[in-house]
């Protein structure tokens, strides 16, 4: 985990610095900003001093993994006033935001996730529910018009780009045609007005259309996942004769055939997750949700490095802790299966 | 001035009957002039909430630090100036201030200073006192040969106002307002974008707890119009120095002091001294609530609550207004605007729309830099060889002013006189062919000394106005053998491309204020990359209008200087292709009523809207 680790920070950093962009002229040319009215080359060496940006890749790259502080007010080792000598990722320290110094991207992180992973992970609650069935009762139904026509649907389903399906889901059922369901936010604005219970369904109501539009690549893609490996089972010797012995089809798929097929499903798990952590920087950018997907987006179009590799680095530990997980549920699936 | 963005779009100024128009002129402004009720009279009364479209993120409120009209936008609620224009008479009154007094400086030559009231008396200047705790307790004469200048208006001396407090219930005092001022003289502290204006200024006395006294080192036209951007501070929040301040250290150095500012968590959570104070601070959600110790009940505004709210994208905060997320968007698109998505039942049962204008100019800045378009000849030529007018006609419904200068038309400095160039591409061609361009190799692409005229334009990848008008002007160009190359890129590349002067053309806009000082856009010394000056123009005539202009006090003196250079600039210089002036167009929700659209950024006072439900 951790070289694989090291390799996506060193990847995620030498990408940035190919982007063209530079933070300290956003910092003085914002889109909205006054014009410079004088000398402004002082505040921006300064600014570069104070994040690092005039200084060798390398160092900056190191003060970002830590766990040694290279700033000016870093280690006296390195040069520093000997104010802050420790921090970077080693020491859990994700660095401040270039453009709000007050605030820790640890902790913007933090308080980010508890919009991002619960959406997630209703996503892939959902995703699964519907998927596990269909594909088995695709199996059952296995060469007949519901078959084929899940097939076609799920097919389109899959192919379907987040970003539409999204914005199709908005125009659907907001204010332009149906009406029925809020388009943006995770609140209404006078929610604080609303009781405990009406606040709970406000929420809910908010939810709706993201966790959809984040839920259906998914469940496409893990229900026909789901359809092949039960296919797969399903022509085994032992299932044969499970058929001879003269049981139903309906016990012969969900008995025999379904707890072997269900370990590649499972296994998605490490593939879908990060996905729909991924997805969710186009799902909270379109609904307008503040959760970690919609700060990477804010960290990429302000040049922010810190808050990109934060969010990086964030999305790559999620996702190796995805595949531990995955690789554990194996094993406990399938007994024949044990790690050294 | 502000840059407003590049996402220029299209102006209305005068196809709707109810427009407000592109004339603003100082006095009453009629209120709800587009509310589809408007002969309905309501008395205003408190409460409710509503939810105003920010069009980007405000990363923090603190104005020195961040530099956005965004943030000054959501002060406007949240705090208050020591004096601002009124938004109606355009005349300054005081605010946190109750009054203030103005001096001359007179300058002796033996490096003496005296400031007070100067009267012309033949011989000698006489120099009154007039402010409290003056250093002259008399009236006292000075011969003229004595002296070695007068600069008029140089000392402002104001009287705070004693009944006002900070959102935390702290007393506000003089401290607060040198602080404002103190910090750029800290270079630590990142308030660079106006720390060269307030460097005109010299020296703050804090005469009293109550009395504050600025000298400028030498006579400025904006004098006191730069007071409207004096931040105001809270003392014990922000100055370690302060023995109120929680961390109060009398040893602390300047970097520690400068850190307390520049990473102080009130720059987003911002305390501050308007009839609302902010309860909640994200970059994309602000919201403020009343402050019920707000100082001046007749400006207290009606409503309770106040959100200001981000939303990525104008078709999304669109669609988020219709379903009632958004009570108010000053940012409707030209498509928006005219299209069914504001004209069906599904918006007019609820909401309504309007313009209003809006100080700005949308233009294309030609880098003079470039050999290719270093003679005017060709600049002229290119602005002959587009027809703007059908532009705004065909593409923008007949609405728009396309301006002639960098001042907004509705200001007492635009020139009104000088006129856009007409469309001729006869004259395009001819003028190519006198500067040397001319097709001589039979490709259709005039050329010269073997380089073919090709432009490269930069534009806001995915913007459609930019992209459609860039679609035109493309086609024109390449009937006089231009080749025009459109470039869509990312806002942060053209920023840098911009700034490193690595361009040919993009498309860009200012927003200007009532009337805008032009050094940053023309002068010589701005000329340097990364400067306001993106065309490279150097030209010492217009160097010493702006130098005479900095210095004139008399408006009606300074304004025939602007329209002077405006001309010359225009006619002689040609360092931009002017598009459209751009009113905003706003979508309202019909509750809200109270609006009054003013020359005054941002247009509008939120405390002056009330709900009717």
């Amino acid at each position: 985990m951790i070289p694989t680790l090291i390799g996506i920070t060193v990847l995620t950093f030498a990408v940035m610095q190919l982007v063209p962009g530079d933070p300290a002229d956003l910092r003085f040319f914002a889109e909205d900003s006054p014009l410079d009215t004088g000398n402004i080359e002082q505040g921006l060496a300064q600014f570069r001093r104070e994040n690092l940006l005039d200084q060798p890749l390398w160092r900056q790259y190191l003060h970002y993994v830590g766990p040694f502080d290279l700033s000016e007010r870093g280690h006296t080792w390195f040069g520093g006033s000997g104010e802050a000598p420790w921090g970077g990722l080693l020491l859990g320290d994700l660095g401040r935001e270039f453009f709000r110094p007050h605030v820790t991207i640890l902790d913007e992180l933090l308080r980010r996730l508890r919009v991002t992973v619960p959406l997630a992970l209703c996503a892939l609650f959902l995703s699964y529910l519907l998927a596990l069935p269909l594909g088995i009762y695709s199996v059952m139904r296995q060469g007949s018009f519901f078959d084929v026509a899940a097939g076609v649907i799920v097919f389109l389903l899959y192919s379907v780009p987040m970003f539409w399906a999204a914005l199709m889901l908005q125009l659907t059922f907001g204010s332009n045609w149906l009406g029925l369901l809020p388009v943006i936010g995770l609140a209404d604005k006078d929610a604080a007005e609303l009781s405990t219970f009406g606040q709970f369904t406000d929420v809910l109501a908010h939810l709706i259309l993201p966790v959809a539009t984040l839920t259906v690549g998914g469940f496409a893609y893990l229900s026909r996942q789901m359809r092949a490996g039960l296919l797969d089972v399903i022509r085994e010797d032992y299932i044969r004769t499970a058929r001879a012995k003269g049981l139903s089809e309906r016990k012969v798929v969900l008995k025999h055939g379904l707890r072997n097929s269900l370990g590649p499903v499972l296994t998605l798990f490490a593939t879908i997750m990060p996905a729909l952590i991924g997805g969710s920087v186009i799902v909270e950018s379109v609904f307008d949700l503040p959760g970690i997907g919609s700060y990477a987006y804010y960290g990429l179009m302000q040049r922010d490095y810190f808050v990109v590799m934060g969010t990086t680095t964030f999305s790559a530990m999620i996702t190796l802790v995805c595949i531990l997980v995955t690789d554990l549920a194996y094993a406990w699936i399938d007994p024949r299966i044990r790690y050294e | 001035m502000l840059k407003t963005s590049t996402l220029a779009l299209i102006a209305l100024f005068l196809a709707l009957p109810a427009t407000v128009g592109d004339e603003v002129e100082p006095g009453p402004v009629e209120k709800d002039v587009f509310h589809p009720d408007r002969g309905k009279e309501f008395e205003p009364g408190r409460g409710g909430s509503v939810t105003v479209f920010l069009p980007t993120s405000v990363r923090m409120l603190a104005l020195p630090l961040s530099n956005s009209s965004y943030a000054r936008n959501i002060l406007h609620e949240v705090h208050e100036l020591l004096v601002a224009p009124d938004w109606e008479t355009w005349e300054f009154k005081g605010v946190l201030a109750h009054r203030w007094d103005t001096e001359d400086s007179l300058i002796l030559k033996d490096g003496g200073r005296l400031f007070g009231k100067v009267v012309d008396e033949g011989e000698n200047w006489s120099v009154t006192p007039i402010s409290p705790e003056h250093p002259l307790d008399a009236p006292r004469m000075v011969k003229k040969t004595d002296a070695e200048s007068l600069e008029r208006g140089t000392v402002f001396t104001f009287h705070l106002r004693k009944d006002v407090k900070w959102h935390d219930g702290h007393p506000f005092d003089a401290g607060d307002v040198v602080l404002g001022w103190e910090i750029y003289n800290n270079p630590e502290i990142q308030c660079d974008s106006f720390r060269s204006s307030f460097q005109k200024i010299e020296r703050v006395e804090r005469i009293d707890d109550y009395t504050v006294r600025f000298h400028y080192s030498r006579q400025y036209h904006k004098a006191l119009d730069l007071f409207r951007s004096l931040i105001c501070l809270p003392s014990h929040l922000y100055n370690l120095l302060d023995p109120d301040h929680a961390d109060y250290d009398p040893e602390a150095d300047e970097r520690a002091v400068a850190r307390a500012v520049n990473e102080n968590p009130h720059n987003s959570n911002w305390v501050g001294l308007g009839p609302y104070r902010i309860t909640s601070a994200d970059p994309m959600l602000y919201v403020a609530e009343r402050f019920e110790d707000y100082f001046d009940p007749e400006n207290a505004g009606w409503v309770d609550r106040i959100r200001w709210r981000h939303i990525r994208g104008w078709e999304t905060a669109l669609e988020a207004l219709k379903n009632g997320e958004l009570d108010f968007s000053a940012w409707l698109s030209t498509d928006m605007y005219m299209g069914a998505g504001t004209s069906d039942a599904n918006f007019t049962d609820d909401f309504y729309k309007g313009t209003y204008a809006y100080g700005s100019v949308n233009f294309t800045p030609w880098n003079t830099r470039r050999s290719h378009l270093s003679d005017p000849r060709v600049r002229r030529a290119l602005a002959h060889a587009f027809d703007m007018e059908a532009y705004r006609d065909q593409q923008c419904g007949g609405l728009g002013v396309i301006s002639t200068g960098t001042q907004a038309t509705f200001s007492p400095a635009y020139n009104r006189a000088v006129l856009p160039l007409e469309y001729d591409q006869g004259k395009a061609v001819d003028l190519l062919a006198e500067a040397g361009w001319y097709d001589r190799d039979g490709d259709d692409i005039v050329d010269k000394d073997g380089v073919p005229l090709e432009i490269e334009y930069l534009t806001i990848a995915g913007h459609k106005g930019d992209r459609e008008f860039t679609e035109l002007l493309k086609k024109s160009y390449r009937k006089v053998g231009v080749d025009l190359m459109v470039t869509p890129l990312d806002h942060p590349t053209i920023i840098q491309r911009l700034k490193e002067r690595d361009f040919d053309a993009c498309s860009t806009s200012w927003g200007l204020p009532l009337e805008s000082n032009q050094e940053q856009l023309w002068h010589t010394k701005n000329d340097q990359p990364g400067r306001g000056n993106y065309s490279g123009v150097r030209d010492p005539r217009i160097d010493a209008w702006i130098e005479q202009a900095d210095r004139e006090i008399d408006p009606q003196k300074r304004y025939a200087i602007w329209k002077e250079m405006q001309r010359y600039l225009y006619e002689e210089v040609q360092p931009y292709l002017y598009r459209n002036t751009v009113p905003r167009r706003f979508a309202m929700s019909k509750k809200i009523r109270g609006f009054q659209a003013f020359g005054i950024s941002p247009g509008y006072s939120i405390r002056r809207w009330f709900l009717t439900d």
